[in-house]
Order: C-alpha cells, then structure tokens, then sequence
C-alpha cells in the first residue's frame, strides 16, 4: 500500500473491529450489539468504544430498546456510514488494482 | 507485504458477510412444524367427513384451525424472539406472510361465511394464495424448489376446483406435504448447511 493511499483511506473505517462493524450492518437493517460481539470477537468495553467512534462520526445510529423484559442495544448503518463503507471499498479495490498493474508492468 | 494488508482487509468483510449470512438463514420450522398439524388434521377431519356423525365436523373444523394458526404465531414469536439481526429477506419473509396470512383467513373462513362461495369452494382460492407466498418465498431464499412448490398449490387450487368427491382428501394430503411441508424442509437444508461450518 503507497503511504498516499494509506492517507486517503478514512480512519474511522480502517480499524479491523470497525471495518468489521460495518461489513456486518451495510447487509442489513439492523443487529444487536450481542451477534456483533460474536461476529466481531470483541469485548464489551472494546466493542462499545469502537461503536461511539462510529456514531459520533454520524456513521452508525444505536437504539436502545427492550426485547421482552430484556435490554436490546441495536446498531444500523446511516447513509453516511453506508456512502463511507463503500468509499473505502472502491480504494481497497483501486489499490489491488494498482498491485497488479505494478506487477505486470515489472514481469514485462 | 502491502498486499497482505489489503488481503486481510478483504478477508474480514468476507467473515463477517458469511457470519450475516448464517445468523439470517430461516430454520423453515415455520411450515415444518404447521405443516405437520395441518396435514394431520386434514386427514382427521377427511375421515371424519367420510365415517363419523356430521355434527361434530364443523366444532373439530373451527379448533383445527385455531389451532393452526396458534402454533404458526406461537413459531413466528419464538423464532422472532431469538433473532440477533434483522436483515432485508427476513423482513420481506415476514412482510410477505403476514400478507398471505390475512389474505388465507379471508379467502378460508369470511368469504365462506359471508356467503360471496361456498365453503367447499375455500381452498381453490386459499391455495391461489399459498401459492403466492410460497412463489414469493422461493425467490426471497433464491430456492428454485421452494417458487416450484407454488405449482403445486396452483395446480391443487385447479384441481379443487373441480374436484368435489373423496379425492379432495387425497388432493389436500398431497398438496399440504409437497407445497407446504417440504418447501420447510428445504429451507430447513439451507440453514442446516449454512451453520455447520460455524459449529465446528
């Protein structure tokens, strides 16, 4: 990865629980801070910062609510967490681009 | 070096759509289990049309079907009840359902009751129906087999339609396991396939 693409890429994203995060909620209406602790294998503590982070950038929006008696934390994507995610996919996918030309460029 | 960075960026958005995926599969115990109920209660009540005394076909009717409909809202809350995220196709699943759902007591029991057709009539169009929900369902968990199975409700739906002797029985047995049952058990497959790999 040059250290100009490095820069480009938004930061907020770019931290693997983060990144993560968002994989999950671009699929689907929303889910609850439990499965994304699963899927994320993150710890409460850690999970909970990662998502302030996301909210407070606007990419995130968390309700809370109760199943049953139960307290709920659910967590969707907001049109600007969705435009985010999938900015940073089109750079992911312009640097491998850029790999391979590289690579072709010096096996010629 | 540069390239594994990206590569594993790569690979987290694949885990965690794979993970999305498992966790929004649909158990199909929503029509195994109804299914099921209403496939034995159409034999009872067959027999009971065939052998028993009339008078009591209509009360043992009206709790079959009471009872249906109890087990499939009591399925659909538990199941509800479990779920950790909501995606798109377990909305449109339900959005879908609860269409057909008031869409089959209208057709089954108010049209019949309010005289617009006879009550022996009910299942050409119930079927139709099923028929939607299923096709509609098929297209939801991109299942071939299960839009397939809504054949099977549209040709029954024909076939009651000029069906009316003992062979409705046999008509009914056939399309509640093929049109109902197994499009369950399909469903049942897919979420079985999907989960085993996380299980282990």
């Amino acid at each position: 990865m040059k250290p100009d693409q490095i820069l480009r890429l938004d930061p907020v994203v770019h931290a693997p629980i983060r990144l993560a995060v968002l994989s999950v909620l671009v699929t689907v209406e929303n889910a609850s801070f439990t499965f994304l602790k699963e899927a994320t294998r993150a710890t409460d503590g850690n999970l909970n910062t990662h998502l302030t982070k996301l909210e407070d950038k606007g990419y995130i929006s968390i309700e809370k609510t109760y199943k049953g008696k139960k307290p709920l934390t659910l967590c969707s994507i907001t049109a600007k967490g969705r435009e985010a995610f999938l900015n940073y996919i089109n750079q992911l996918e312009s640097i491998v681009r850029g790999q391979k030309s590289d690579h072709n460029k010096m096996n010629e | 070096m540069e390239n594994s960075h990206v590569q594993q960026e790569l690979s987290i958005i694949r885990e965690m759509i794979e993970k999305t995926k498992r966790e929004t599969a649909e158990t199909g115990y929503l029509f195994i289990v109804p299914g099921i109920h209403w496939f034995i209660a159409v034999v009872a009540l067959g027999m009971i049309e065939l052998n028993g005394p009339e008078a009591i076909l209509k009360p043992i009717g009206i709790i079959a079907t009471i009872s249906l409909i109890g087990t499939s809202v009591f399925i659909a809350i538990r199941e509800g009840m479990k779920e950790k995220v909501n995606s798109y196709p377990k909305i449109l699943f339900a959005r879908l359902w609860i269409a057909c759902g008031i869409s089959c007591i209208m057709t089954s029991a108010v049209f019949p009751y309010l005289g617009v057709y006879p009550h022996h009539m009910s299942p050409v169009t119930l079927f139709l129906v099923l028929g939607i929900g299923f096709f509609g369902t098929g297209a939801i968990y991109e299942s071939r087999l299960i839009q397939l199975s809504a054949i099977v409700w549209w040709i029954g739906s024909l076939l009651m339609a000029v069906e009316t002797g003992p062979i409705r029985l046999i008509i009914w047995m056939g399309v509640i396991f093929f049109g109902y049952i197994f499009p369950g058990l399909v469903l049942n497959r897919q979420y079985r396939n999907r989960t085993a790999p996380h299980e282990t």
